[in-house]
């Protein structure tokens, strides 16, 4: 038991800066003071033994409900470190500071490494006596833990059972949407497409009238005239050398048929 | 240019005769040298209008002079009367019906350039009524296939939003029940140390 002495002397040290025994030490209860009333039986394994329960207490279990403040609403499924669940759902640590991780760590400490279970827990008993802290605290403190942690996770599986079909609704609503904000827009697309078609094929309609028209027109004057040929005009030659004062000479022919003059005309246009 | 305008712009040799006397045998282009008339912008007239008589009337083509106009020589050409007779006949009776009727070739050429000319104007009125229908109501399909690829891409992220949101929370509730499990066996390891493993408050996960 050197080593126990040893790890139990260290860890006093550690805790209360001296390797005596702290005046605050307390005898060793089952039942803390500031722990709630009994809601079970458990038994505390007698240092040493693997089997044999040392005591029989309830202290540790609470209402099913004491821990569940958590809910989790504000805090993350993927949260970095669960003492922010914890502590979101009002778990601290034990005011004299042996809780779980504490103890935790006490277990794992070097000098206890070679050591078997039951000298381990032995040693952390006496280091909690030692410190006047009850085993049935961190026994309590890790199961706070532990209703905290089942809390934040049916919390967050509410939360993920309750996003997914709200997801699932919202997303069938919007592709909804779309489609009947694309069928409206398609249709104002079709109307003005088709009116755009029914111009074109009124104008289509509109020429081939018209064609049919000249058509008759011209059926109907070209029985009584005909287009005059057109005139050509025959231009001077170039001079190859002109004296400045020489005139270019007048265009010497004109082979179109004589015009009748307008001005006989003009009296038929003002009649 | 229509085509009795082509077919007047170097003016027309009259080839039906025996003509009245004093007719001219040609009609020069300057005759027919009318100002060209006012382009119209706009026609009130329909694009399917039943008669060409409203667009005529729009363009403000004169009536023909003593009602000889183009058409009514092509009513008479027409005429059943005149319909089992050769062409030389047909065309006689109508210089004869002209000429009864003091007026002359020239002025039912005029009447039917008129004619052609309005038309022709028409035409091409409704040419650019089209054309600006057709760039106002492409210029608002595209605008309404703008909208919906705007509203389409905005749900669309929506969509892929909700989809990685779900997607995102259910992997992070699995790791979440990942490392609760890992959490709930480091404490029951440390209070296993405390308590006989059927009592150990925190189950075996």
């Amino acid at each position: 038991m050197s080593a126990l002495d040893s790890f139990v002397r260290k860890m006093r040290k550690a805790l209360g800066g001296t390797d005596a025994p702290a005046d605050t030490t307390r005898p060793f209860e089952w039942q803390p003071a500031a722990t709630p009333g009994p809601l079970g039986v458990a038994t505390i394994r007698e240092p040493g033994s693997e089997s044999a329960p040392a005591s029989s207490s309830d202290t540790w279990k609470r209402p099913a409900g004491e821990a569940v403040s958590v809910v989790g609403a504000t805090i993350p499924a993927d949260v970095v470190d669960f003492a922010i669940v914890y502590k979101g759902a009002g778990v601290a640590a034990p005011a004299h500071g042996y809780g779980v991780d504490r103890v935790a760590q006490m277990l794992q400490n070097k000098s206890l490494s070679g050591l078997d279970k039951g000298a381990r827990a032995s040693a952390v008993l006496a280091a909690l006596d030692a410190a006047g802290v009850s085993v049935q605290e961190v026994i309590h403190d890790g199961l706070l833990r532990y209703k905290a942690l089942v809390a934040f996770e049916a919390a967050k599986d509410l939360e993920t059972l309750a996003a997914r079909p709200r997801n699932e609704r919202r997303g069938q609503e919007l592709k909804e949407a779309i489609a009947a904000f694309q069928r409206k827009k398609d249709a104002e697309v079709d109307a003005l497409s088709k009116e755009i078609a029914a111009a074109v094929a009124s104008l289509q309609r509109l020429k081939a009238r018209q064609r049919a028209e000249e058509d008759r027109l011209q059926r109907t004057v070209s029985l009584f005239v005909e287009a005059l040929p057109a005139r050509v005009v025959t231009m001077p030659k170039p001079e190859p050398v002109a004296p400045p004062e020489t005139k270019p000479a007048p265009p010497v022919g004109d082979q179109t048929i004589a015009p009748t003059p307008v001005a006989a005309l003009a009296g038929e246009k003002e009649s | 240019m229509s085509r009795i305008a082509t077919l007047v712009s170097r003016g027309v040799r009259v080839t039906v005769g025996p003509q009245a006397p004093g007719a001219a045998s040609e009609i020069p282009a300057e005759f027919f040298a009318t100002p060209e008339p006012r382009s119209l912008q706009r026609s009130e007239v329909p694009v399917d209008v039943a008669e060409f008589a409203a667009v005529y009337e729009e363009a403000k083509v004169p009536a023909p002079f003593r009602g000889y106009g183009v058409d009514k020589m092509a009513e008479i050409l027409e005429s059943t009367r005149l319909a089992a007779l050769p062409r030389e006949v047909r065309v006689a009776a109508v210089m004869a019906s002209l000429e009864a009727a003091g007026v002359s070739l020239a002025q039912v050429l005029q009447d039917a350039l008129l004619r052609d000319r309005a038309l022709d104007d028409f035409v091409a009125a409704k040419e650019r009524e089209v054309e600006a229908l057709r760039s106002r109501d492409e210029g608002r399909i595209g605008a309404l296939k703008q909208e919906v690829a705007v509203f389409i891409k905005e749900r669309g992220a929506e969509i892929e939003g909700l989809k990685r949101a779900t997607d995102t929370g259910s992997n992070a509730f699995a790791q979440l029940r990942l490392r609760k499990k890992n959490e709930e066996d480091r404490l029951r390891d440390v209070l296993s140390y405390f308590v006989a493993d059927g009592e150990n408050p925190i189950p075996r996960s």
